[in-house]
């Protein structure tokens, strides 16, 4: 019985066999061929948040949740840190302030996600956060294949080159043959080769992986020259160790190596929220411009000096107040200038104690020869 | 078949039949090695689908201007106009030279380190292993930053740079050491090498087989290399003495001239070395361990020394054991290598992370490291394991 059971049982064993393949194919197959059809993709489900259609209200949806997401860096000091109390700070994190006075009247309905340079925009993509303000360039290829929409920047960075004081480096043609180190990873090291392939100079290239590692070499002297965006020179060399001689033993060099103009970046196809992110932004350099500040801003909007002022600050003069259309109460902008600043207020208390000059630089006022310039507030 | 009981239904006696097929371990483990093949075709399928859609396994890429420099160079001369190709091979030459370099080392060292450990002196003994436990506990991506920053970025500057009786020079930008530069006729030179060491190589075979033959003591060895090195010296003299020793010179920013290793290859040759001898040198006691002590004891009563006993009687028979582990152990390193990243040496994988980075073709070049490194452990496993095919016949252990 039990040998004849056996026997029978052999090519039904292999047609189960068979079978089980079949069915297993079967099975897997949805996911295999239709990966970005309507069938819950693994992709779908590992995003945190569901993907919004095209178009999506990002102001309807950061109303209903009452506070603002806003991606920032967490280790740029005057850029965006965590202070000692443990809040984040920076240049980058006040827009951040300034939006949340602009939507909600309260410069803290915000919420600050730290992001790194590599997941900072798939965060903006899974809708984690709602604007990225991160010490972001804005370029081309991020602009069109990244499906980034970039409002005006906030400011204008360039690479530079930093070296030690006293070893009588002025230029770029003091550099030749010497050791010229960088982080890995951002397109610094392309800007280089760019700058230096048309010259004569020949540089060593070193290209480091972790900052840490990289001021440790400097410091040690492995290197002549420490190439990055000149912000971030700045805030290295403000917090550069006193035992290998503090901030003044090192100069920045004047030579520019490449454009970034650091700006907000929104997903693209949100109109409304670019518009909105957009005009807060330039609603804090025409203050600037107009004289606006922190400390005027309510006697300015109870007695508006030109119409100008009263359309930015959407005081109500004569008939009604000027609505900017962005979804917004009218007076949004005093929010915006009494909880945060001007342009010019978040510069200095961010920026100056760096040490980066705004007099002279593309960051003044376009009065002042810079390129911070606000279209007209009509 | 007859005993099946008058009065079950079909569908009943079906059913039994499903059940005991069930319970019959053969059925089960065809039914379970048909799933778990389905599973992991299913997988590997569905993963490849995935990458697929997120790339198309295409190198054409690879083509564009690198845009990048690479300092630290072997043999290659990649600068920013090169293809990423050329660049990606300068990563290569880097990574095979800090392979090799660190292989004989913590071969050599792990050798000594590990006879030491079964040294009968207490000293010796102790020190050999608290150097294997104080490695073995360490992580080796934390000792890389150690040798870099902690040992070899303490040279002194280039500004207060050391010198050896003024050939050699070291700083923490380079260690120049004084190297043959080739002069005309240096071809010459080479070929005339290679006819010394085919000749040594007869000279060894036939004093090896008289040794075996006569019983008489013959010197292989120091025949062979007495003729390589009066081939050598005539070849050189004749050739018209084509290399000239080349001192380094300081310069403002580094040196020239000479040999220049750059502080990112020591200290990751200097990581790697000590950490592998470690593991090296477990292997070696082990392996020496595993030989009967009455080879050692036999030896001794034949009256041959403790070097004598070692190199005899004992090492021999200890390598047919070490070498499999050892094998993996140098594949080990070749892998440990791509940690050169953390300080900022050029290899591989520092230059394929560059030029992800740069052109986003993420897969592919993963895909390209991946053969790189696996190309590259073949070859070590066929050099280090294929001597073990010749040690197994000749004892006869292969029939």
């Amino acid at each position: 019985m039990r040998l004849g059971l056996a026997r029978s049982a052999r090519p039904v064993g292999w047609l189960l066999a068979a079978l089980s393949i079949v069915l297993v194919a079967c099975s897997s197959s949805p996911d295999v061929t239709d990966g970005a059809g309507a069938t819950a993709t693994p992709e779908s489900q590992i995003a945190s948040a569901p993907r919004a259609p095209e178009g999506a209200d990002t102001l309807a949806e950061v109303r209903r949740r009452g506070f603002l997401r806003v991606g920032v860096n967490d280790q740029l000091p005057g850029f965006g840190y965590i202070r000692s109390d443990g809040s984040f700070g920076g240049f980058d994190v006040d827009f951040g302030h300034a939006l949340a006075a602009a939507i909600f009247g309260d410069r803290d309905a915000v919420q600050f996600v730290a992001l790194s340079a590599s997941s900072r925009f798939e965060a903006l993509d899974a809708r984690e956060i709602d604007v990225l303000i991160r010490n972001t360039t804005w370029s081309l290829s991020r602009d069109t294949s990244l499906g980034l929409s970039f409002a005006v920047p906030t400011f204008y960075d360039g690479q530079g080159l930093m070296v030690r004081a006293r070893d009588d480096i002025h230029g770029l043609d003091d550099l030749q043959g010497a050791v010229v180190c960088s982080l890995s990873g951002t397109t610094t090291q392309l800007n280089q080769e760019d700058t230096f392939g048309g010259t004569t100079v020949r540089y060593q290239p070193l290209n480091f992986d972790r900052a840490e590692t990289l001021q440790e070499a400097f410091v040690a002297g492995r290197c002549d020259a420490w190439t990055a965006d000149r912000s971030q020179l700045a805030s290295r060399r403000a917090a550069y160790p006193a035992r290998a001689g503090g901030p003044e033993s090192l100069v920045i060099l004047p030579d520019t190596l490449s454009k970034e103009p650091l700006a907000p970046a929104m997903r693209s196809g949100e109109e409304q929220w670019s518009d909105l992110v957009n005009w807060v932004v330039l609603g804090m350099i025409a203050a600037e411009e107009l004289g606006v500040s922190s400390h005027n801003v309510r006697e300015m909007a109870a007695a508006p000096t030109s119409a100008e002022v009263a359309r930015l600050l959407g005081a109500a003069t004569e008939g009604l107040p000027f609505d900017a259309g962005l979804g917004l109460t009218p007076d949004f902008m005093q929010d915006v200038i009494e909880q945060v600043g001007n342009y010019g207020e978040v510069y200095d208390r961010n920026i100056t104690p760096l040490g980066i000059p705004r007099e002279g630089s593309p960051n003044a006022l376009w009065t002042q020869g810079g390129l911070m310039y606000a279209p007209p507030y009509r | 078949m007859t005993a099946l009981p008058v009065g079950r239904s079909p569908l009943a006696s079906a059913l039994a039949r499903v059940l005991a097929w069930t319970r019959d371990v053969r059925v089960r483990r065809v039914v379970l090695e048909a799933v778990t093949l389905g599973l992991v075709a299913a997988l590997v399928i569905y993963i490849g689908m995935r990458a697929r859609e997120a790339s198309s396994l295409n190198f054409d890429f690879m083509q564009e201007r690198a845009g990048f420099g690479i300092g630290d160079q072997f043999l290659t001369q990649a600068d920013g106009s090169s293809t990423r190709w050329h660049a990606y091979f300068a990563g290569v030459m880097n990574t095979l030279r800090i392979t090799i370099f660190g292989i004989l080392l913590s071969l050599g060292l792990g050798l000594g380190i590990g006879v030491a450990r079964l040294s009968t002196n207490w000293l010796a003994a102790k020190l050999a292993f608290l150097y294997v436990e104080a490695i073995r506990n360490t992580p080796l991506l934390v000792f890389v930053v150690f040798c870099y920053t902690a040992v070899v970025l303490r040279l002194p500057r280039i500004q207060e740079s050391a010198s050896l009786f003024g050939v050699a020079h070291f700083s923490n930008r380079a260690i120049a050491l004084p190297w043959p530069r080739p002069q005309d006729g240096a071809g010459a030179f080479a070929l005339a090498l290679l006819g010394g060491l085919v000749v040594a190589w007869g000279v060894w075979r036939v004093l090896a087989r008289r040794e075996v033959l006569t019983g008489r003591p013959s010197y292989p060895w120091r025949g062979a290399l007495a003729v390589f090195v009066a081939a050598a010296l005539v070849a050189f003299v004749a050739t018209g003495m084509p290399l000239r020793m080349e001192a380094p010179e300081v310069t403002r920013f580094s040196y020239a001239a000479g040999l220049r290793l750059s502080p990112e290859f020591v200290g990751l040759l200097l990581a790697l070395s000590l950490f592998n001898a470690a593991f090296v040198a477990e292997i070696v006691r082990g392996a020496i361990e595993a030989v009967p002590r009455g080879e050692r004891e036999a030896a001794a009563a034949l009256g041959l020394s403790g070097w004598q006993q070692l190199h005899l009687i004992v090492l021999p028979q200890a390598l047919r054991t070490m070498l499999p582990p050892l094998a993996t152990q140098c594949q080990n390193l070749a892998k440990m290598s791509s940690v050169g990243i953390v300080i900022a040496f050029p290899d591989l994988m520092t230059v394929g992370g560059t030029v992800i980075n740069n052109s986003g073709e993420a897969i592919p070049v993963f895909v390209l490291m991946m053969a790189t490194y696996f190309a590259l452990n073949l070859v070590i496993a066929f050099l280090l394991v294929g001597p073990q095919w010749r040690f197994n016949w000749s004892t006869g252990r292969r029939a």
